[in-house]
């Protein structure tokens, strides 16, 4: 390893490749290579890490597990990246890593992302797919603000009771309090039952929705409850004022009324309608506090809001949750409840601190499990979180990988535009339809789609971003490096984050005595680009 | 190279799991050989489309118009479907037990309700599993919205899905410019990088992304993609379904069906009326309207009607209330569905509701009783025993289910 180490280190010294486009306008201080601003792991964070490491250890050793061996630092890296920044590492990214010392560099580059802009992007549209399923997301003009809005939050590392907070409270119009967003969507697209459904699925983790209309069948949710959480949001309204023929303002207003709606549902009158409340907490209103103000706050009374948090962020980085589903707390598959009470409760200790959260899950044991292992003892393995999950990466990381790997995110628009046949957005969004995750799954339900598979094959960004044509990442990668080996080394490293075999040398060479130089090379990125391992996180 | 999918699923791809050895021809009598699935998505309002109640005040804004059945009222923005009600059964008696949408559109595309840890097959898998191969997807859904997929059947019966149908295309053909000699050389590279890779990280994942790929490149070479090419039919045709993303779909649909797709689902959105409710269903209807009508008559004309069923269904029905904001809400309690082709009977009513839509009064007919009917039709084995990747074990159609002889027969 160490002689594959120096041999990456000489290789990146003759890159050329320019630094992304992207971070030009951001402020120095928050670029990666900025140390000081990034918070290592906090002491009190350290013991949450060693007693979780301990709970999940214990299951291993009871239950007879097979535990996976720690994965390398190659890999460690390109997982992180994906998890946290949403695209695999650049090779000069690489290069700084392992220019870190060697027992903190994980830690430390996990604290240099978060500080990092497009950590703030990529979770911004995590939680954006968290809070607006696909139905809703389908009104871009009613959800965009709250795109842009989630964005300065996780740039700011707002904590994340005050988010949900403000999504659940917040008064006044769309374009000017684009908080409202959250609120006025699911009312103009879903109605009352999908902001209550959305609310209880989402943020509270809870499966309230088939009580809607019969009680549930293992959990004790009853219609009832349901709708007494409707009742806690019923004041809220949407107002349409008609500005032009084109364009009505949306204003989000709290009211006095709604119980109406709630009451014939139950077919009594208003008086007799269910008040407002939380599985069984009573939602009173202060003096002062709207109903959805004192909802909230029963809401965050309550452990629930950093059980899903946590739960859905495990499943996000573990490929597979606490309990399955993750959003279904009380159901029937509570497997690691120890581990979920523990995690929430430092959550919640942390002040709802949603960095120092994904500082404590890639600190674990688990985290850093390799995905390798013999195929007898897979399922259990990965079950108890002994061997890393291997999971298609969402549509963001297969986009945004793609195009750092070939390049494509340097070129400037217009030659973007003439290189992929189409503006970087609708590119975006071709991809975002046909990897349509906007629900976090577990690798059980694991569903590869054959739009998927073809979008990867035959769309533009593979074919030109693998060709060797000047301007792009890969003739640039040829220009600076002479020899075979040193070229191949080099295509590894940029497509896959990590050096090859040495079989795969071979195999490549070979490849290129049968196809010559430079189609070589551009049949070995497109296929390497169309490949399972890079298609994965693991 | 070319390998066809049969010889694919022969070859053993570690994907396929037990139970999928191939698709299985039907046994038994059917009557249908493909079904056309328009997905109302939303839950269509069903006093305002199949079952107007004019006169009362749950009927709302919309006039009632009569069709070629005698007694038979549509709303009004549904007269060239009016105009062919021959040739439909209209299914006004369907009870729901769902009113949140991702519940009721599992049930409606599954036939079951969900259950956590019990993944049901999608109808459309089963369908495609029991139908003749072909090296064309056999389960495609044009338009947006959540893709039931095949469970525990396995990722050769997962859906096809194509977002707008003008574009469906634009990724089916391997790019100009890469010999075929060389894109073979191509995806030999990726088997075997994908094979070493599966061999240190044997999972569901790598398994689905091979097995995909392997069918993406099929298809990229096949020669039958042009069924995919809606620009092969005339301006005029284009125009008869209608220049809206679900006319092209109904098109897309037809031209998939004449090259032998077993299954197709078509999702015209935006039924979700809770606000203005009649102005968007007046839109909707219209687009129903001229995409259902241009498929039933292309049908019809090649003589494929009568092997392909053709079912127009939402999630649940509206309430008859109208809420303050001119809406509808949700509605579990009745709604409609319409039926054609494929030994479904025509111009026929089954069902009905009181005079204010509030109830069904006669002949009630659930989603397990649908699904009963459907799989009869085309052969599918309702009672067959599947054990799902939870490992328990359900039959294809729910148990509860019963065959509908009225939606038989002349």
């Amino acid at each position: 390893m160490a002689a594959t180490l120096a041999m990456t280190t000489a290789l990146l010294g003759a890159c050329t490749l320019a630094t992304r486009g992207a971070t030009v306008d951001a402020p120095p201080a928050v670029s990666v290579t900025a140390g000081p601003a990034a918070q290592a792991l906090r002491d009190a964070d350290r013991e949450v890490v060693e007693k979780l490491d301990g709970l999940i250890r214990r299951r291993w050793d009871e239950g007879g597990i097979v535990v996976a061996p720690s994965v390398d630092d190659y890999g460690f890296l390109r997982r992180v990246q994906l998890d946290l920044v949403g695209r695999v590492p650049s090779p000069e990214e690489i290069e700084r890593f392992f220019a870190l010392p060697r027992d903190s560099r994980r830690e430390r580059w996990v604290a240099l992302l978060l500080n990092d802009r497009e950590h703030a992007d990529y979770w911004a549209w995590r939680l954006y797919d968290l809070l607006f399923d696909v139905r809703v997301q389908e009104a871009p003009r009613m959800t965009s603000p709250a795109r842009m809005w989630l964005r300065e939050q996780v740039d700011g590392n707002r904590p994340w009771d005050e988010i949900v907070r403000s999504l659940l409270t917040a008064t006044g119009e769309l374009e000017y309090v684009p908080a409202t967003s959250f609120t006025i969507a699911h009312l103009q697209i879903s109605g009352l039952e999908g902001l209550t459904t959305t609310i209880s699925d989402r943020l509270l983790g809870v499966q309230l929705a088939c009580a809607q209309c019969h009680d549930h069948p293992y959990a004790s949710w009853t219609r009832q409850d349901f709708w007494s959480v409707a009742a806690g949001l019923a004041g809220a309204r949407v107002r349409a004022e008609p500005v032009d023929p084109k364009f009505t303002r949306l204003h989000l207003e709290e009211t006095l009324g709604g119980q109406g709606r709630i009451a014939a549902e139950f077919g009594v009158d208003a008086k007799q309608a269910p008040a407002p409340a939380l599985m069984g907490l009573p939602v009173t209103a202060h003096k002062g506090e709207s109903r959805r103000d004192a909802l909230v706050r029963t809401m965050l009374d309550t452990d629930l809001v950093a059980k899903a948090m946590v739960a859905r962020t495990w499943t996000d980085l573990f490929g597979r949750g606490l309990h399955e589903p993750w959003n279904d707390l009380g159901g029937p598959n509570e497997t690691h409840s120890a581990e979920l009470e523990h995690l929430a409760a430092a959550f919640r200790e942390s002040s709802y601190d949603v960095r120092r959260l994904l500082q404590v899950l890639t600190a674990t044991q688990a985290y850093s499990r390799s995905s390798e292992g013999v195929p007898e003892t897979r399922d259990a393995a990965v079950q108890s979180f002994a061997r890393a999950a291997v999971r298609p990466l969402n549509s963001h990381q297969v986009y945004r990988s793609l195009v750092r790997v070939t390049g494509l995110d340097q070129v400037p628009p217009s030659v973007f535009l003439f290189v992929a046949h189409a503006p970087e957005d609708s590119l975006r969004q071709r991809y975002e339809r046909v990897f349509d995750d906007g629900c976090t799954r577990s690798v059980e339900q694991t569903r590869v789609e054959l739009a998927q598979s073809l979008a990867v094959l035959n769309d533009g960004i593979t074919h030109l971003g693998s060709q060797a044509r000047h301007g792009l990442a890969l003739a640039q990668l040829l220009e600076g490096r002479s020899g075979v080996e040193h070229r191949i080394h080099a295509v590894y490293l940029r497509v896959l984050s990590r050096p090859p075999r040495p079989e795969e040398v071979e195999r490549a060479k070979r490849l290129v005595h049968e196809a010559g130089e430079p189609d070589a090379y551009e049949d070995l990125v497109y296929a390497l680009l169309n490949s399972a391992e890079f298609l994965t996180n693991h | 190279m070319l390998l066809t999918r049969r010889r694919l699923l022969e070859l053993g791809v570690a994907a396929i799991a037990a139970g999928s050895s191939g698709r299985v021809r039907a046994a038994g009598s059917r009557s249908a050989t493909a079904m056309v699935l328009l997905f109302m998505r939303g839950g269509m309002s069903q006093i305002d489309t199949f079952d107007p109640k004019p006169g009362r005040a749950t009927g709302g804004e919309f006039a009632s118009i009569e069709t070629k059945v005698s007694g038979l009222l549509f709303a009004e923005h549904l007269p060239l479907l009016a105009a062919r009600a021959r040739k439909l059964t209209v299914l006004r008696s369907l009870v729901g037990t769902e009113s949140d949408h991702i519940r009721a559109e599992h049930l409606v595309h599954t036939g079951y309700v969900p259950q956590t840890g019990i993944g049901f097959p999608a109808f459309g898998s089963y369908v495609e599993k029991f139908s003749d191969a072909s090296e064309l997807p056999g389960y495609v859904i044009l338009g947006p919205g959540e893709r039931y997929g095949p469970e525990v059947l396995g990722p050769a019966y997962a859906p096809f899905s194509i977002a707008e149908p003008s574009h469906a295309t634009q990724t089916l053909g391997s790019p100009a410019g890469v010999l075929a000699s060389r894109r073979q050389r191509r995806h030999r590279l990726m088997n075997s990088l994908d094979a070493s890779f599966a061999t240190r990280n044997a999972s569901p994942a790598v398994d689905q992304i091979r097995e995909m790929r392997n069918r993406a490149v099929i298809l990229s070479e096949s020669s039958r993609t042009e069924a995919f090419d809606i620009y092969r039919e005339t301006l005029a045709t284009r125009q008869r379904y209608g220049e809206h993303q679900f006319g092209r779909a109904c098109l897309l649909a037809r031209r998939l069906v004449d090259a032998e797709v077993p299954f197709v689902e078509v999702v015209l959105n935006g039924w979700d009326t809770h606000a203005d409710n009649f102005r968007r269903v007046a839109d909707l209807s219209a687009r129903l309207d001229t995409g259902l009508s241009a498929l039933l008559d292309d049908l019809d004309a090649s003589g494929r009607l009568a092997t392909t069923i053709v079912l127009c269904i939402g999630e649940f029905g509206r309430t008859p209330r109208i809420n303050d904001r001119a809406g509808r809400d949700h509605y579990a309690l009745c709604s409609s569905a319409v039926l054609a082709g494929g030994g479904i009977a025509s111009g026929r009513v089954v069902g009905a509701t009181d005079p204010d839509g509030v109830e069904v009064v006669a002949r009630p007919v659930s989603v397990a009783d649908l699904f009963a009917s459907l799989a009869h039709a085309l052969g599918v084995p309702a009672d067959r025993e599947i054990v799902t990747s939870g490992g328990r074990p359900i039959t294809v159609v729910d148990a509860e289910g019963e065959v509908v002889p009225e939606l038989f027969g002349r």
